[in-house]
């Protein structure tokens, strides 16, 4: 086959090390050497672990394995490298969510995700890049480092996920999580070619992931293929007591179903909608074709695609900037210099030293959304911003019910163009908005919805098609995305580092 | 029962309304599971949680939403089916999450009412709401700075809020007293005033009687006490009609009472006005509270002081105002209830109570659950003095030691020698002994004057060391002189 | 609407947010622009529609009244950067010392 371990995907590398023809030292040197030779171009890690640590526990779990104790079957990461997007809780390391604020923040906990990963074996690499708080779209906005497109260095990786997407995508873990309130999984992977996975609102726990805009943060993955997702899904999955937003359901069983399904049986009859707003003027023409092309794809395989219309997607931007921006500006007041975290030096009185620690640890992008937040939820703006946009967030909801009564899936592009260069859109907040465009409705009804790798623009630059589901959607999504993986191959991409 | 003032020109009323905050007497946390003692090291009953660490959530404690419930449903509230918490939000060094988690447009419970009684007269008052939030951490300024301790911060408290109805400082303390006894009957709140667990802010104005408008409103302050609360609202009446009175207007304002000055002083107003960006905790799920969840609480509540007061008065045929004294306080309601079901006349250990033992108490600054005596032994004492084995005296004398030991009566009377002569031939030499050592007395008795008796009983009691009966004594002695 | 200087200041001073003259500036602009693309929302009509809070059906669950321990307390108040004995210590806070 020729290809390296660390470009096979989460199922591969995991049968082989079950099947005992690997173990897990080959695996994590195998990663750490990869993790050398690419990350000074790539810069996807705000810490990675420490290589004696990780080979450490490496040779534990094979010496335990080789005297024959643990059944690894209840251990189903048994041994994978995953990487930890840096908003979320792993006890002793750092968790700076990229700001100045938390630079020297070690969490004291472990987010519920990260004790079930422990459960699971999985071996934590490290922490990897965003953008400030998740406040972004390409992780320009990290105050710590910069990450670059693995398929190209002068662009972006899309973002806030940016650091977990180019990990996966230049090698460096095998899969990584990430969180997504408006598309920050979605897009970076469409952006580095691999899949972004983001599940129901609810359906992960988001107990130990610094909220940014709690009734939107989901928490998801950045995997090689659909497969290696619907199998994390089924771990990661189900009620946790510590997150009261969290869904009140078992565990997802959708591996098992996809595993040994027939793509073209399963696409045969399948009903698919395109809203004509999906595949306007915005939408650049290169990415406009290659979706075009998934979408001959799943025709040929018997799927019907349908162009609908989606009466209040013109109004979801507005609608999600103004509802997260509120939600934001209150979970950041947390950050004030008292208990942990950055505090300004030199100031005399409790007001002085709030505002000095936050207006020095807080970047502009995080500023801009506490002010345009506070405003929202100020009297006499309440009715007008905030409770006016949670209004046309039920109406977005009530669009997508209309359309789930005729339609499996949604399908559209998960970006207007492709990844950017860096410095593009810094500048002009709407422009860098705008990457959103598409993947923010989902979030806004709380729906499942996925990237996968959809092929490239003429520069080399990978595009992504999203499909989205209805609530609880997921074996619909992952299903979709599945089949689809199984006709082509574009998601068998990988960059040259 | 209005409270007025005088004034040259025109009579004025006082309007007051009352925000009392109480803490609940669970375990842990309203958000987190971290313990709600009293008294330990700064930060020790902290977490993650309510230190507001990146990535944490708010977990709700049942317990304080039944304890809510009950306390609402005690205070005659209608529950809210659909509830939420909100995020009040402003920076403080004592609120980690800089909001604080309250509920601002669906409390628990709404459309109270508590009945007091003031000189006599009865009155309603209303309660607009009861609602649950947490309680902020404690800071502690000093000269190098302001130290900050969060084991309070996340408590859960009860905000309870009377509509604009008490009429005067007298009528405030009395609704307070009510509303303390109801809590405290409902177990919701141990009530402790000393640890701050129950606090108040007074909503203070006043207005020419007759006019139905109410005046500009003066808030003060974070009060802890009830006679506190009742200076401060005097005052402040008296404060703002003086203003009217030299032409001036009131102003909306904040204050504080200084207890040791008996005045209330204007707190430092801040430049701008304070906007809480109210608006629902999308951390926390809005909530159904099930009917038979209501049901259930309801059927936990017990029997409220009023009720009891009113038992007190039917079955053990107590005065009204004996009947009130009694039932203030649950403990002390409890105890007189096992006492009077030990046995002796209600009436008597409800004096006994009142009059000794809460006299004897006071003084030392306790509590009626801080003394090892055991109703039971109150029982026995008014018993002893019933069946005349020792006299009232004697049951006063040995009352401290019962309540300081917690040793039942009859044992210190029967270790001190105390219990009463009653035996007639024990008593009869002595009596003998006295009429032979003073035949004067006997003289001046039977030329018919009386007080002699007294004398002589005195002289018989004076030998026995106090130990004789007197009323057998007096009878020993009659039949003495007349033979 | 207008976004002036004293909005973004007000809100600013609400939010614990300094900004020089520069940023003040900056930030007046990038609000405007911001407000003016969410004012867009003004042309949907919204009467009778419920607010949404959350996108999906949840049901709280409730914690039962039973004390954790914080394990390793001092390694989440060793975080503070300034302490005094176990508090937390911050500068003055004006008007109560």
């Amino acid at each position: 086959m020729g290809e390296a371990l660390y470009e096979k995907s989460l199922l591969v590398l995991r049968k082989l090390l079950q099947d005992g023809d690997l173990t897990v030292s080959e695996v994590v040197q195998s990663y750490l050497t990869r993790v050398r030779t690419v990350e000074t171009r790539v810069g996807s890690f705000i810490e990675l672990a420490e290589e004696e640590a990780l080979l450490q526990g490496a040779k534990t779990l094979d010496e335990r394995r080789s005297r024959g104790e643990g059944d690894i079957s209840h251990h189903p990461l048994y041994g994978l490298p995953v990487g930890m997007k840096d908003n979320i809780a792993v006890r002793g390391m750092r968790m700076t969510n990229a700001s100045r604020m938390l630079e020297h923040y070690r969490s004291p906990y472990d987010a519920t995700v990260t004790t079930r990963l422990r459960e699971a074996e999985g071996i934590i690499m490290g922490k990897l890049n965003m953008d400030e708080f998740a406040m972004g779209s390409s992780t320009e906005t990290s105050a710590l480092q910069t990450t670059r497109n693995p398929w190209h260095t002068d662009y972006v990786p899309g973002g806030s996920s940016g650091g977990s997407a180019a990990a996966v995508a230049a090698g460096e873990v095998a899969f990584a999580f990430g969180t997504d309130s408006g598309g920050s999984i979605r897009q970076p992977a469409a952006y580095t070619g691999v899949v972004g996975f983001k599940p129901t609102y609810g359906r992960i726990s988001r107990f130990g992931v610094a909220a940014f805009a709690s009734s939107f943060d989901t928490v998801g993955f950045l995997t090689r293929d659909a497969l290696d997702a619907a199998f994390i899904l089924d771990i990661f999955s189900g009620f946790d007591e510590k997150d009261t937003t969290s869904l009140p359901h078992e565990p997802t069983n959708v591996y098992h179903t996809l595993k040994d399904r027939d793509p073209d049986t399963f696409l045969k009859g399948l009903r698919i909608a395109v809203p004509h707003e999906f595949m306007g003027e915005v939408i650049s023409p290169e990415v406009k074709a290659r979706i075009e092309e998934a979408f001959h794809v799943l025709e040929q395989a018997g799927a019907h695609i349908e162009y609908v219309h989606f009466p209040h997607m013109a109004y979801a931007e507005p609608a999600y900037y103004i509802l997260t921006s509120a939600e934001a500006s209150s979970n950041m007041s947390r950050f004030d210099g008292v208990r942990y975290g950055y505090r300004a030096k030199d100031v005399e009185d409790i007001e002085t030293m709030f505002k000095k620690t936050r207006s020095e640890g807080l970047g502009w992008e995080v500023k801009r959304r506490i002010l345009l937040g506070t405003f929202s939820l100020s009297a006499g703006h309440y009715e007008a911003f905030y409770q006016k946009a949670q209004k046309v967030r039920t109406l977005i909801h009530e669009d997508f019910a209309r359309l789930f009564a005729d339609y499996d899936v949604v399908l559209g592009p998960t970006t207007p163009t492709a990844a950017f260069k860096f410095g593009e859109r810094l500048s002009d907040p709407l422009k860098m908005y705008e990457s959103d465009l598409l993947t923010v409705i989902a979030n806004l009804a709380g729906l499942p919805a996925i990237s996968v790798p959809a092929g490239f623009t003429s520069a080399g630059l990978p595009v992504g098609l999203q499909i989205m589901g209805p609530m609880l959607g997921e074996e619909e999504v992952l299903g979709v995305a599945h089949a689809y993986q199984t006709l082509t191959e574009h998601h068998l991409a990988r960059p040259t580092l | 029962m209005s409270h007025v003032t005088e004034s040259a020109e025109k009579t004025y009323e006082t309007v007051v309304g009352l925000e009392v905050h109480v803490e609940l007497a669970t375990k842990t946390k309203l958000f987190c599971r971290c313990s709600t003692t009293f008294g330990d090291e700064p930060n020790a009953n902290t977490c993650p949680i309510c230190l507001a660490h990146p990535g944490t959530l708010p977990q709700l404690n049942e317990e304080a939403v039944a304890y809510a419930i009950k306390a609402a449903l005690a205070l005659g509230c209608e529950i809210s089916e659909r509830t939420k918490f909100d995020r009040k939000s402003y920076f403080y060094p004592d609120l980690p999450k800089a909001y604080q988690l309250s509920q601002y447009d669906q409390p628990l419970g709404q459309n109270g009412k508590i009945e007091i009684e003031v000189d006599g007269v009865k009155k309603t008052v209303r309660i607009e709401r009861v609602h649950l939030e947490e309680d902020a951490g404690k800071l502690l300024h000093t000269v190098g700075g302001t130290l900050v301790d969060l084991n309070r911060g996340g408590v859960p408290l009860i905000e309870i809020v009377s509509a604009p109805d008490l009429r005067s400082g007298k009528e405030a303390r009395a609704y307070l007293e009510k509303l303390k006894a109801i809590l405290s009957y409902t177990g919701v709140s141990d009530v402790r005033m000393e640890e701050g667990s129950l606090r108040c802010d007074a909503n203070v104005s006043v207005r020419p009687v007759g006019e139905t408008r109410f005046g500009t409103k003066t808030e003060i302050k974070n009060m802890n006490t009830f006679s506190g609360v009742e200076k401060a609202i005097e005052y402040e009446a008296a404060r703002q009609v003086e203003v009217l009175k030299q032409g001036g207007w009131v102003r909306q304002e904040t204050r504080r009472f200084d207890d040791a000055r008996r005045v209330t002083i204007a707190m430092r107003s801040k430049e701008r006005a304070q906007d809480y960006r109210y608006f629902p905790d999308p951390d926390l799920v809005p909530f159904t509270v099930s009917r038979a969840w209501v049901e259930e609480i309801k059927s936990s509540i017990p029997e409220l002081p009023d009720e009891r007061r009113a038992r007190y008065m039917a079955q053990y045929g107590l005065s009204a105002y004996d009947a009130g004294v009694l039932t203030l306080e649950r403990t002390l309601a409890d105890f007189y209830e096992s006492a009077v079901q030990a046995g002796g006349d209600p009436k008597a250990i409800a004096n006994w109570l009142m009059v000794e033992v809460l006299g004897h108490l006071n003084k030392e600054n306790k509590a009626i659950t801080e003394t090892p005596m055991r109703p039971e032994h109150l029982s026995e004492l008014v018993k002893l003095i019933e069946e005349g084995v020792i006299s009232g005296k004697i049951g006063k004398s040995v009352l401290p030691e019962m309540l300081e030991s917690g040793e039942a009566p009859r044992t210190i009377i029967e270790r001190k020698g105390l219990i009463q002569i009653q035996d007639t031939s024990a008593l009869e030499p002595i009596i003998a002994k006295v009429i032979e050592n003073n035949p004067q007395s006997v003289a001046d008795y039977r030329a018919g004057k009386d007080r002699a008796l007294g004398f002589l009983v005195g002289q018989v009691m004076k030998e026995t060391k106090g130990k004789a009966n007197p009323q057998r004594v007096n009878e020993l002695l009659l039949k003495a002189l007349r033979s | 609407m207008q976004v002036t200087r004293d909005t973004v200041k007000e809100i600013a001073d609400y939010a614990m947010l300094t900004l020089n003259e520069q940023e003040l500036e900056h930030m007046v602009r990038d609000m405007q622009e911001i407000v003016s693309f969410v004012e867009k929302l003004n042309e949907v009509p919204t009467d009778g529609v419920e607010p949404m809070i959350h996108p999906v059906k949840l049901m709280i669950v409730m914690h039962d009244d039973t004390v954790q321990r914080t394990e390793d307390l001092d390694a989440v108040l060793g975080q503070a950067p300034d302490r005094s004995g176990s508090y937390f210590q911050v500068p003055q806070v004006l008007g109560e010392s």
